[in-house]
């Protein structure tokens, strides 16, 4: 059985991301950066809970 | 004829078409008017007066020569300023994007409009990069509501709700990612309409989220949306997802009325999480139609969530050279949105793409048995400026990534939506969404055209203190 994985840190993926990304981000900004990141990981945890079959692709050209 | 803001597109097109009056005089009137109201509204980031005069010149010259009148004839418009005019930088609601070189053509629609005899009088205030639902702008300033000066307009199409709720235009372009025609619509008591994905051209606009962005026009009245509306369709190469499909009038049959129409009001997350008068409003244009039915869009929650991965991921990947090179540039409560998105990891994002394809055919589903839905625009009336907060169902939430919480779920999926006013009380508008199948913008227009024609929806122009 593989382990859990540890519980999402947003303070430590914002500081090892952004250099990733070429960010420099100034200390003051982390708070709100990580609040913002805390809302996306709830976002996209409730996406990734909805169990789609593997034929459902991204439409390469979206249509309504 | 004096106009002193009272007419509609339609009539002062009617007007200069009839030679009742002059565009010269409409223009005039118009930028008296905007001189007069902007410095309480701060609607405009740029009045064109120069290029309004010579261009109403112009039309005056063409209708004494002659020429047929357009179906836009005289009519002032302005446009939110994320959409190219020529000679200006194309700021889209930012700081940075002033440093850009001035647009060499106007924008598709702008040239449209002004093609169909309409006349461009100036630029509108905007959130930054479009990426707020609020009208506010730390580098312009806000925008306050014409009906409540100290209450936001909505955004980010904040200038042009309240340029069209103060009567200084009688038509504007707004653009609508995840509801911003619809929540200004809401919150300054005008219709607007968010068109099909893929219907109207962007070529010519600043982008936001390729995925999900649409143009439209706001207005007064359904006619005058009709005929913007149906001046601005039409292919156009350079907008790779814009349509291929023949123009498809809409105001030959906005006068047919419900005839038939199955409508229905959406329930479950659509009737749950807003102020019981977001409810109260759709309530009543249920009942003025006389529908009973409800239908529930499948996984509508999931699917705003969707709706905020994508935004804020493909928002952050258009913007991310300038968070490298110029971070304090931005409006710090979006810079740090877009950082934060510019790091969720790729298989989210994709994921919500798999699920936007399957929510789709979930939802078009419903519309086999249903033509139109009915769901509450926005969860409140319009907050004060500067409120951060707002209590919805007795949860505090922010009001900046909330207030579009029943608009995200349409936009997601492209759906046309009318955004229809109702006055509950004395007290400020609501907004109902009246949502047809893709491409049948003619049917949530009708819808909207009876409900204006009853006196369930209006668009009362402000009277200013």
């Amino acid at each position: 059985m593989p382990e859990s994985p540890r519980p999402f840190d947003p303070e430590t993926y914002v500081a090892a991301t952004a250099p990733l990304l070429g960010l420099a981000l100034d200390a003051t900004w982390i708070a709100s950066v990580t609040a913002n990141l805390r809302v996306l990981a709830a976002a996209a945890a409730l996406v990734q809970d909805f169990p789609l079959p593997d034929e459902v692709d991204a439409a390469s050209r979206f249509e309504a | 004829m004096s106009t002193d803001g009272q007419m509609d597109a339609a009539s002062i097109a009617a007007a200069v078409a009839g030679g009742r009056t002059s565009a010269r005089t409409i223009v005039t009137e118009a930028l008296g008017r905007i001189a007069r109201c902007d410095d309480r509204l701060n609607a405009f980031t740029d009045v064109l007066g120069a290029r309004a005069l010579a261009r109403a010149d112009a039309v005056d010259a063409a209708l004494r020569g002659g020429d047929t009148a357009g179906p836009l004839a005289g009519v002032p418009f302005a446009v939110k300023n994320l959409i190219d005019i020529a000679g200006l930088p194309t700021r889209a609601g930012s700081k940075i994007n002033r440093d850009r070189a001035p647009a060499a053509q106007d924008g598709t629609l702008v040239r449209r409009l002004e093609a169909a005899g309409a006349i461009l009088i100036g630029a509108l205030n905007m959130g930054e990069y479009a990426y707020d639902f609020t009208g506010e702008n730390v580098h312009d300033g806000d925008a306050h509501n014409p009906h409540a000066l100290d209450r936001m307009t909505g955004g980010s199409s904040s200038g042009s709700g309240a340029a069209i709720a103060a009567g200084m235009v009688p038509l504007t372009l707004g653009s609508d990612t995840n509801g911003s025609i619809r929540v200004p619509a809401a919150f300054c008591g005008c219709f607007g309409l968010k068109p099909t994905y893929g219907r109207l051209s962007r070529a010519g606009s600043f982008p936001f989220v390729g995925s999900l962005d649409h143009l439209g026009p706001m207005a007064r009245t359904v006619t005058d949306l009709a005929l913007a509306y149906d001046a601005m369709q039409g292919p156009d190469p350079d907008d790779p997802v814009a349509t291929t499909r023949a123009s498809e009038p809409a105001l030959p049959i906005l006068e047919s009325g419900l005839d038939g129409l199955r409508i229905a009001v959406a329930g479950g997350y659509f009737a749950r999480g807003g102020d019981p008068d977001a409810f109260a409003a759709v309530a009543r244009v249920a009942e003025a139609l006389g529908a009973s039915r409800t239908v529930e869009l499948p996984e509508a929650q999931r699917a705003r969530a969707a709706a905020y991965l994508i935004t804020a991921a493909e928002g952050a990947t258009l913007h991310l050279d300038r968070l490298r090179t110029r971070p304090r540039d931005f409006d710090p409560a979006v810079r740090d949105r877009l950082i934060a998105g510019a790091m969720i990891p790729a298989p989210f994002v994709e994921r919500a793409q798999r699920f936007r394809r399957w929510y789709r055919a979930a939802v078009l589903g419903l519309f086999d048995s249903v033509d139109v839905i009915l769901a509450p625009t926005t969860p409140c009336r319009a907050p004060e400026g500067g409120q951060t907060h707002f209590v919805l169902d007795g949860v505090s939430l922010p009001v900046r990534a909330n207030i579009g919480v029943f608009t995200q779920p349409i936009s997601f999926i492209g759906l046309p939506v009318v955004a229809a006013p109702v006055w509950l009380d004395d007290g400020l508008p609501l907004g109902v969404q009246v949502i047809a199948p893709p491409w049948r913008e003619d049917l949530a227009l009708r819808v909207a055209r009876h409900l204006e024609r009853i006196g369930t929806c209006a668009a009362p122009i402000a009277e200013l203190p």
